[in-house]
């Protein structure tokens, strides 16, 4: 595709992208150190974390701001419209995430280091997600429909893990009623990992949308492999 | 997950990706093959489409790209100028127009034309109104007058100019003379509206009337708009065809055209990529 | 800065020139026009539009049929001039713009615009005043009236090439016939033009003398019909004005002066007329 004509569009665009994907990376920090923080008992990384979700959140709103000003002044149609308006989505989700990662923080401090010894799956939800964040944002940058599909396809395992975690602990928890808390805390770390799975399922689904124009939200996944050969096809 | 509704759009989203239409418009012109030559030169190539009744549609493309010379073959301009000939089918309700099936008055009556410069007649606002009536109608007097106000009605323009009926159509700013000029194609009970950047030489408020009343027009006549403004075709039409170098690239509806467009030329085109 | 200064300068030197100029053209006409006035008023009475010029010597007198005389002629002329210079006009704008013919037609047009008008009169006397064997009239009008031909044709081709295209062709979308176009919105956007291009017409040959000697030459007397020597103003002016007699000098005056109003009020009873047609 060939450069626009007014070269400040694609400086515009340029700056979006850029905007998230210093967003991207916030997240991901946040998401690990949150969990360090966990293996550790590391009370001042928790709060280091609660405190870095305040430049996620400053984030969001420039790329906001940065999607209406585009909006505003190029009237952006087709695959620029499709890409701000996924922009405006994915930030909402990452923003979520953010959020997702200090409410982890904060479990740490509550359990205040009487953390049980298994943290169950969680070491393998951490790693996944990681990886995946990792992929989303290498879809998105790339305009890997391919990448983002197996984004979308990791989330089964991800939410296996956490029904995983879930049961262990349940075991734990019956065995063990003094440190009820304690594993009700891990969880609850565990849900929250699985819905920052979710997110960046969603990531991925935008990611789909601005390349082919086709909403794959809410469809079934044997559909969306159908559509993205289908798009393979055309080109 | 999976519900019914979701499937089904999927499946008209698949449907739309590979271009087959999903509604069911009554088609009121019909174009096929259509080859346009300024004598030696070919300027128009095999152009096809549909045109829906009661709708707008809307061409778009670079200047130069023949988008102005194919809607002036829908009421046979050319038949003005020495040289210019066209060849296919343009079927309006089932009637070739090309090989002088329908005589040039008639069609002219059934198609009227609406141009980029507006241009009242130098004759009072009523006589304006009433030119082409008087060719086409043997209506004089009250029936006149009674047709003469619901044109300017439809046109909305009755208000402004009711108490000025003969002062003469110079008189009238900018916007309102291409009111003006609508009006005078309404008083003959057009069935086609062809407009040749109509707004082009408007300010914003005479544009935004004329695109309010384009909205209004459409629910009795079928309304083809030449613009070279990308915005007005997403405001104001239900299609879009694209044209480039004579050729036509894309065409349907509007919304899907403008958000996820299936040729590239018409991406690059339409996001002002224009290499 | 410097710059700036000596553009200022050269905008006022500039000013300056021009305004004298204009002055200076302004100060002649005013003493041409007022010169007239002055001594042609005093020859304007009631017998100077019904006498018949006296005899050199006696008070009285008028230049009645020369008075009358300029008028037929230049009506005539007029009559078979306009008809035919807007046709040919028309078709020059219309069909001729890029054809051979129109072009050729043009250069004679604008070849016979700069034509000496002794040369028009010469044409006329051989081709009219010798083969009928004696002025007349109607050699005066056809004079005046291959005069006045090109003048109108040029205008009127001018004045329709001025009205936007786009008129013929939102006519025609209305399914006008081209032959219906033409008189109903084309002459009536161009109109104001053509007559100015007429007037012009009439105005230039008002006030010609050369083509007069010989086709129509002069007569004292009363016409009795166009077919003979008819009696005009301005040979009499001619005449008069080289004449040894003072009465006479005094009628070339009122003469004059009645030239240059006679074309005056024309021309601004025609801008009114206009003016109020187009209702601004």
């Amino acid at each position: 595709m060939p450069d626009h004509t007014l070269t400040r569009f694609d400086a515009d665009l340029a700056d979006l992208r850029a905007l998230l994907v210093a967003m991207i990376k916030i997240v991901r920090k946040n998401i690990k150190q949150s969990l360090q923080a966990l293996r550790e008992d590391d009370l001042d990384l928790a709060e280091k974390v609660i405190k870095q979700d305040e430049a996620a959140n400053a984030l969001e709103v420039q790329a906001d701001e940065a999607a209406r000003a585009l909006i505003v002044r190029h009237q952006p149609a087709a695959s620029d419209l499709r890409f701000v308006f996924a922009a405006t989505k994915i930030v909402t989700d990452l923003e979520r995430m953010s959020d997702l990662a200090v409410n982890i923080a904060q479990d740490v401090l509550r359990m205040k280091e009487r953390r049980p010894q298994s943290l169950g799956a969680i070491p393998d939800m951490q790693d996944l997600i990681l990886d995946q964040l990792k992929n989303v944002r290498d879809a998105y940058l790339n305009r890997d429909t391919h990448l983002a599909q197996t984004v979308i396809a990791h989330d089964q395992r991800i939410n296996e893990a956490f029904t995983n975690t879930q049961r262990v602990m349940l075991t734990y928890m019956a065995e063990n009623p003094g440190a009820l808390s304690q594993y009700m805390a891990l969880i609850n770390i565990a849900k929250v990992l699985e819905r920052i799975g979710d997110h960046i399922t969603n990531i991925a689904e935008m990611v789909i949308y601005t390349v082919i124009g086709h909403e794959v939200r809410h469809i079934d996944h044997g559909k969306l492999a159908e559509l993205l050969s289908d798009e393979d096809d055309d080109e | 997950m999976i519900s019914v509704e979701s499937k089904n759009q999927a499946a008209s989203s698949i449907d739309r990706l590979l271009g087959k239409e999903t509604q069911a418009d009554e088609i009121k012109l019909s174009v096929r093959n259509l080859n346009f030559y300024y004598g030696e030169k070919q300027v128009l190539f095999g152009n096809t489409l549909d045109l829906a009744k009661n709708r707008v549609t809307a061409f778009i493309g670079p200047s130069g790209c023949g988008k102005s010379t194919h809607i002036r073959t829908y009421n046979r301009m050319f038949d003005l100028y020495k040289g210019h000939r066209a060849e296919g089918e343009i079927l309006l309700d089932g009637i070739n127009i090309i090989d002088a099936k329908i005589p040039a008055l008639t069609l002219r009556r059934r198609v009227g034309m609406i141009f980029q410069k507006p241009t009242p007649f130098p004759m009072s606002i009523f006589d304006n109104i009433a030119y082409g009536m008087k060719l086409h109608t043997k209506l004089r007097g009250n029936a006149m007058a009674e047709r003469v106000e619901r044109a300017l009605r439809d046109a909305a323009l009755w208000d402004e100019v009711k108490d000025m009926l003969n002062k003469p159509g110079t008189a009238l700013s900018g916007g309102q003379q291409q009111r003006l000029c609508i009006a005078r194609a309404l008083a003959v009970q057009p069935e086609v509206i062809l407009m040749d950047e109509p707004c082009s030489a408007l300010d914003p408020i005479a544009t935004a009337k004329i695109e309010a009343l384009i909205d209004e027009l459409k629910e009795k006549f079928t309304i083809i708009i030449v613009t070279h403004n990308m915005q007005q075709a997403a405001r104001v039409s239900d299609f879009t065809a694209f044209f480039f170098m004579g050729r036509l690239i894309e065409f349907g509806e509007t919304n899907t055209l403008f958000t996820s467009p299936a040729e590239q030329q018409t991406e690059d085109y339409i996001t002002g990529r224009f290499g | 800065m410097m710059r700036q200064r000596r553009r200022k300068l050269v905008n006022r030197m500039v000013l300056l020139a021009s305004g004298l100029a204009t002055l200076i053209a302004l100060v002649m006409l005013g003493w041409i026009l007022g010169d007239v006035a002055l001594q042609g008023i005093g020859a304007i009475n009631w017998d100077f539009f019904t006498e018949l010029p006296a005899p050199p010597g006696e008070q009285g007198g008028g230049l009645g049929s020369a008075i009358l005389g300029t008028f037929l002629m230049t009506m005539l002329a007029a009559m078979m001039a306009v008809p035919f210079g807007v046709l040919v006009g028309t078709y020059l704008s219309e069909f001729g713009r890029d054809s051979t013919v129109g072009r050729i037609v043009r250069y004679l047009s604008d070849i016979l615009v700069s034509a000496p008008s002794i040369i028009i009169r010469v044409f006329v006397y051989i081709v009219m005043v010798k083969p009928m064997g004696h002025f007349s009239g109607w050699a005066g009008a056809v004079s005046l009236a291959i005069i006045m031909l090109p003048v109108v044709s040029r205008t009127t081709e001018e004045m329709l090439k001025l009205v936007p295209h786009e008129l013929r062709e939102a006519a025609l979308a209305l399914g006008a016939p081209y032959w219906k176009i033409m008189p109903q919105v084309i002459y009536r956007a161009a109109v104001a033009g053509i007559i100015t291009g007429v007037m012009l017409g009439v105005a230039r040959v008002a006030g010609e003398t050369a083509p007069l000697l010989f086709t129509a030459l002069n007569s004292p007397y009363w016409m009795e019909s166009m077919n003979e020597p008819l009696g005009n103003l301005t040979v009499t002016l001619f005449n008069y004005a080289m004449s040894p007699y003072d009465d006479w000098h005094s009628l070339a005056w009122g003469a004059a002066f009645l030239i240059t109003m006679a074309v005056l009020v024309t021309t601004i009873i025609t801008r009114l007329v206009l003016h109020r047609r187009s209702g601004h």
